[in-house]
């Protein structure tokens, strides 16, 4: 135990710990007091402090789940979200879990777009809600292709009813519309119908073919006219079934 | 306005403002790199993700305490969520022992996503300069950093756990400390730019 503090030598050979935080709780505090009082040491804290920080930015990058930014979503516009760790005491097992967080997540997004369209898109929740938690619902990830940047997203299907789920769509302009494509056998498409997003997360309902099951893959595409039913812009999602 | 195009000084600054397609914006840019760095702390990807979104919401709460002299916006990202992420480690009295991955393993990915030319530059810099220092560090002095940054333990706790006396402990970590400096000193975006 050390009974004088600690001069501006010592406090100088403790830098590399005190920047890795490897220090006592007493040292770091006393190292801390003495630093916002001495400037002498600035610039051999600058160095270590980005040496920690080149340390954080070497790990392996792990891509994030792709809804965990719809989720980021929900917390902050819906405060009345529960608090993290009764979700975490609540999970269950992984299916059912899966299957939880699927529709926690679409409709925690579906949450951010009621702000503005609450009345007009009630109805819509409703449905949404349904198929999302309706026995037998696929859920297939969409590829992001390059005209979609980092738009990511998720189709849900059961028979002839569909909704997707997508954040980080390209912002439209003008008279631009998304549209949801059906592929069938022959590499036909059937429109699914169009929709604007409005930014963040977007969950719509569209349109499915009765025979969806003879239908080979979904696109959906950034036209850009609204009015021309028969243009076909580029694809920003798709998936293969 | 396109925000993909706004340097992270603009969109923290709107963010301040509540603006929600910022945040966005500041996710997209850097969620992989915090999230990497949560999975590199806690050892797995659920915890990573609660990680991820405390931090990101932590931005949303506290950007306005953001001071850009006091260092870069993906610094400041990377300190909060690796506080984080130990703050969780503690909670759950875990440490670091399973964390399989090592410092500087790993693909080749880019750490952030950014049409910030000089946001993106300055982090790929750093951490390419960092994982060649570590490459030629040895491996103890290797390990007393990675226990201390990604385990959060003290040198203390790392000599116990080593079954090495102090005094080495010290040593390893003040050696290799300034081995990175060195080697970030060298390195074509000098830290004093800063």
């Amino acid at each position: 135990m050390e009974d004088q503090a600690l001069n501006c030598d010592e406090i100088e050979e403790r830098l590399p710990e005190y920047a890795l935080g490897a220090l006592s709780a007493g040292e770091m505090v006393e190292i801390a007091q003495h630093l916002a009082d001495c400037r002498k040491h600035a610039t051999s804290l600058d160095g270590y402090e980005a040496v920690c920080a080149g340390l954080c930015a070497s790990v392996p990058i792990v891509d994030p789940p792709l809804l965990l930014k719809a989720r980021l979503l929900e917390r902050v516009t819906d405060r009345r979200a529960a608090p993290r760790r009764a979700s975490r005491v609540a999970r269950l097992s992984w299916a059912v879990a899966a299957l939880a967080a699927a529709l926690a997540l679409a409709l925690g997004a579906w949450g951010v777009s009621l702000q503005s369209e609450i009345s007009r898109r009630s109805a819509e929740l409703e449905s949404f809600r349904a198929l999302v938690t309706a026995a037998g619902t696929r859920m297939l990830p969409l590829e992001t292709t390059a005209d979609g940047g980092s738009a990511k997203g998720v189709l849900f299907l059961t028979g002839s009813q569909a909704a997707i789920w997508a954040v980080g769509l390209p912002k439209l302009k003008g008279d631009e519309v998304y549209e949801c494509w059906w592929i069938d056998s022959a590499d036909r498409p059937v429109s699914g119908g169009t929709f604007k997003a409005q930014g963040g997360a977007t969950t719509w309902a569209i349109r499915a073919p009765d025979d969806a099951q003879n239908y080979h893959a979904f696109s959906m595409t950034l036209e850009p006219d609204a009015k021309d039913p028969g243009s076909q812009g580029p694809p920003v999602l798709t998936a293969e079934f | 306005m396109d925000y993909a195009e706004l340097d992270d000084a603009a969109l923290i600054a709107l963010v301040a403002k509540r603006d929600e397609a910022a945040l966005t914006a500041l996710y997209d840019r850097y969620s992989r790199l915090v999230f990497s760095v949560a999975v590199r702390v806690v050892g797995q990807r659920q915890l990573a993700e609660d990680v991820t979104l405390d931090t990101f919401q932590n931005v949303w709460q506290a950007a306005g305490s953001f001071r850009r002299e006091r260092g870069r916006l993906a610094t400041w990202l990377m300190s909060v969520a690796r506080h984080r992420a130990i703050d969780e480690l503690r909670r759950l009295g875990a440490r670091p022992e399973g964390n399989s991955v090592e410092l500087g393993e790993g693909v080749e990915k880019s750490a952030a996503r950014s049409d910030s030319v000089e946001d993106l530059v300055w982090l790929d810099q750093r951490r390419a300069a960092v994982r060649r220092a570590l490459a030629e560090l040895p491996d103890p002095q290797r390990r007393a950093l990675e226990l201390a940054y990604f385990g959060g333990l003290t040198q203390q706790e790392i000599a116990e756990r080593l079954n090495t006396p102090l005094g080495t402990i010290k040593t390893r970590m003040r050696m290799g400390m300034q081995k990175l400096r060195r080697a970030l000193d060298d390195a074509a975006d000098p830290i004093s730019t800063e």
